[in-house]
């Protein structure tokens, strides 16, 4: 992905983001990329159907709302996920982004069926030493996973080839999604 | 000499690698003021001293769990020259949230890759130069189950700092600076990794560099970060993540099962079997080959008393009284405790290290919670059957106190070693193998019924349990004996000194004839309640400071050593089930002082001694009824 194109997704979200539609001076200040780039891009994105320029202020058309959405949802589960800092780094990672789209409707590890195979999208876990254990054994969201055994007391998953068992109250607050076979083409290089 | 910690996650290779630099000599110490066993080992390596020292396996530096504390606070002691972190490179993802808190924390540090012919075969390639070039720290490979670790002994001067660095998100590094300016700490560490940790939460570091307005920094911020900790965790965690993508290529992302674990995980059925099949091969081991260990030691002791006979012959009576007593509590140590013990601690390294014993908490998981324990206390009771002292201490791998503590209790229906050569070599030898199965079968049933009545007793609060199934690896012989041994150590040093001032003891009572002062108190639950013989209390009493020599000691209040001629099988049977429901033996008794504090240690004595006289009565009473 170039940098173009990671200036195009960065833009629709911000218009997304912004509660009124923002000028060019306050995509300019949020990205910290030069006038010149910014406008190429705006230009890029209105010869796309995706915004038009109304007094001033970039708007979203009905085709570029829908991609928005989707790339806001995708920023907000990696940011929740990952951290802010790293999620710009990750939110351009094309991996992921087909699984991160549909974290809204992840379900909870407990409700896979055994053989199913996912991705761990978010956690709900407060509990600081439940925590730390999740992610020291690699429990880490955007990990796949194979569910082995759900007896209803516990759920035994395959991670990387590595066998996690997990209590039953702990999995209901761990939420994945089904992943689709076409992610595994995808690949990082 | 300068001194390197060995860190990183269970199952790492962590004291193999120990075993590997220091050629196997390692000794063991205790972790100060706790019961945390530490092994270390010097080696001279290119003409330099050095002394390693092994860390409880810990999956990150935000300790949770007991045993991680201790890892987490040998770190932030400082009391070392470097860090060699062990990774493994099947699993790096998850390595590196360790590796980065060691950067963080600014220590001088080695990363060593342990399992990268594994991680080759799955198709897992790293780049080991860049991330040495990431890092800034030496990266190597070693392989120390094959003794490959040439590449670390090289590296051994160059560990480093790394340079490396990564940031929180705007808010939290406020927070950070706004902690540091507060904060007042010299020492090995960096300032920052420490603030880090405060903001985090880490028990040891709140516990050593806390300071009053560490909460107010916290609560001014409660608005962007009502959670700091979990955020920080989370963006360490995801700095790991792409780190780790930055350095390996995964080409394979299949699921594979070993088949072991096909069977045994997917169907409950054969999982039972398989744990039957295991935990009967211990049993038979233990009852054969401890039995011909038993036979020969004892041989051998016996033949040492003939030979001495003349010269204490020579000597008066009290000496001999002395002397005798004292052979005779060192012979049942050696020649009873030391082959069961020791047999039992090397089967269990065994199942440690080929990945067997986790398997274990999956298949009796539902039992375990069907009496209220989690599943993971498998493995202290396991450990209970060789020896209580140490399966008290190992009750810390239990997260929740409540459940420690209930184990703790059961212990005195898991018979030990100790009690298990009562079983075998009083009940099993002289009323039959069929007495002494029994026993173990009313054990197994006392076992549930005491869980189900603690549940009433202890409230119960579910634990979390996320635990790894370590992958299958052929164990090496060398560190099994060295881990037996290890585990050993504590018998040999405390126990077999006990058993000897112990046998010396009885030499006295028996010299100024204090017997009978304590047989007639007791005569009411001898003979009264448990249908004994009124002499029986000896070696009964006797099990509280040592359950080896309860053997000896009715051989002695009896004046035979064929039991057959004083008791009836039905009364071999019952001082069995008396001498196997018992109190905790005395240094047991100091290790649920040590664990659990006084009171509660002397509760469970009391309790479990009554507890396990009105079992053994109300059970010879009910039998008297049927035969």
């Amino acid at each position: 992905m170039n940098w173009k194109e990671i200036l195009m997704e960065d833009i629709l979200r911000l218009i997304k983001e912004k509660k009124s539609a923002p000028s060019i001076r306050d995509v300019i200040e949020d990205t910290k990329v030069s006038k010149s780039a910014v406008k190429e891009t705006i230009k890029a994105l209105e010869g796309k159907k995706l915004v038009k320029m109304d007094k001033g202020k970039i708007t979203l058309t009905e085709k570029g709302d829908e991609i928005a959405e989707a790339i806001y949802n995708y920023h907000r589960a990696t940011e929740k996920l990952f951290g802010h800092k790293v999620a710009h780094s990750f939110e351009h990672m094309r991996d992921k982004s087909n699984y991160l789209k549909d974290a809204s409707h992840s379900t909870p590890l407990d409700s896979f069926e055994e053989e199913e195979e996912g991705v761990i999208v978010g956690m709900e876990v407060e509990n600081p030493k439940v925590l730390s254990r999740l992610m020291g054994i690699g429990l880490v969201p955007g990990i796949k996973f194979k569910i082995v055994k759900n007896s209803g007391d516990m759920i035994v998953l395959n991670i990387g080839e590595r066998l996690i068992m997990v209590d039953h109250t702990t999995s209901g607050r761990i939420r994945g999604v089904k992943s689709y076979e076409e992610n595994l083409a995808n690949r990082p290089a | 000499m300068k001194k390197i910690l060995l860190i990183g996650q269970p199952n790492v290779g962590k004291s193999s690698l120990l075993n590997a630099l220091t050629n196997a000599k390692v000794i063991i110490s205790n972790y100060p003021g706790t019961t945390v066993d530490i092994t270390s080992g010097k080696a001279v390596i290119n003409g330099k001293e050095f002394l390693f020292v092994d860390t409880p396996g810990a999956y990150s530096l935000s300790p949770s769990s007991e045993e991680e504390k201790i890892t987490d606070g040998m770190i932030l002691e400082g009391d070392y020259d470097f860090v060699i972190q062990i990774v493994d490179s099947t699993a790096l993802e998850r390595s590196f949230i360790m590796t980065l808190q060691l950067i963080e924390l600014g220590l001088p540090m080695i990363v060593a890759l342990n399992f990268w012919e594994d991680a080759e075969k799955r198709e897992i390639s790293i780049n080991r130069s860049l991330l040495e070039t990431i890092l800034g720290v030496p990266v190597v490979r070693i392989n120390p189950v094959k003794g490959k670790v040439e590449e670390l002994k090289n590296k051994l001067d160059d560990a480093k700092t790394s340079y490396y660095s990564f940031f929180y998100d705007d808010h939290i590094e406020f927070m950070i600076s706004e902690v540091l300016k507060k904060m007042d700490y010299k020492g090995k560490a960096s300032k920052r990794g420490i603030a880090v940790k405060l903001l985090e939460g880490d028990p040891v570091a709140l516990e050593r560099f806390c300071f009053s307005e560490l909460e107010d920094i916290k609560a001014r911020f409660i608005k962007e970060h009502p959670n700091v900790n979990k955020d920080i965790m989370i963006t360490r965690a995801g700095y790991a993540s792409l780190l780790a993508k930055r350095v390996e290529r995964i080409d394979s992302r299949g699921f594979h099962l070993s088949w072991l674990d096909n069977l045994i995980i997917n169907s409950t059925v054969a999982g039972l079997l398989f744990t039957l099949l295991i935990f009967s091969g211990i049993f038979l081991s233990l009852l054969y080959l401890g039995g011909w260990f038993q036979d020969f030691l004892g041989g051998y002791f016996d033949s040492l008393l003939n030979v001495l006979n003349p010269w204490l012959q020579s000597q008066n009576y009290f000496t001999q009284l002395l002397v005798e007593n004292a052979l005779i509590g060192l012979s049942a140590g050696i020649s009873v405790a030391v082959p069961y013990i020791g047999i039992f601690y090397i089967i269990l390294a065994l199942l440690e290290d080929s990945g067997v014993l986790t398997r274990f908490i999956v298949v009796l998981d539902k039992l375990m919670r069907k009496i209220g324990l989690p599943g993971k206390s498998v493995i202290p009771i396991m450990l209970g059957f060789g020896c209580t002292v140490p399966a008290i201490r190992s009750t810390r791998i239990l997260s929740d106190f409540r459940d420690r503590l209930k184990v703790a209790v059961l212990y005195m229906t898991v018979p030990c070693s100790s009690r298990s050569g009562i079983i075998f070599g009083v009940v099993g030898h002289y009323a039959g193998v069929s007495y002494a199965i029994g026993i173990y079968v009313v054990s197994f049933f006392l076992f549930i019924i005491t869980a189900k009545l603690l549940n009433v007793a202890i409230s119960q609060k579910e634990a979390f349990l996320i635990e790894e199934l370590p992958p299958y690896r052929k164990p090496l012989l060398k560190n099994i004996m060295v881990k037996a041994w290890i585990r050993m150590a504590d018998f040999v040093y405390i126990v077999l000194p006990l058993l000897i001032i112990g046998g010396m003891l009885y030499g006295i009572v028996s010299y100024y004839n204090l017997v009978d002062v304590v047989v007639k108190p007791f005569s009411f639950l001898t003979k009264g309640w448990l249908n004994l013989p009124g002499k029986a209390i000896i070696p009964l009493i006797y099990g509280f400071l040592q359950k080896d020599l309860v053997p000896a000691m009715l051989a002695n209040a009896l004046g035979t050593s064929n039991f057959s001629k004083a008791m009836n099988n039905f009364q071999l049977f019952t001082f069995g089930l008396a001498s196997t429901f018992q109190m905790p033996c005395i240094i047991a008794f100091f290790m649920l002082i040590k664990e659990f504090k006084l009171w509660r240690a002397l509760i469970i004595e009391f309790l479990t001694f009554a507890y396990g006289m009105i079992v053994a009565g109300g059970l010879s009473k009910v039998m008297r009824l049927f035969f």
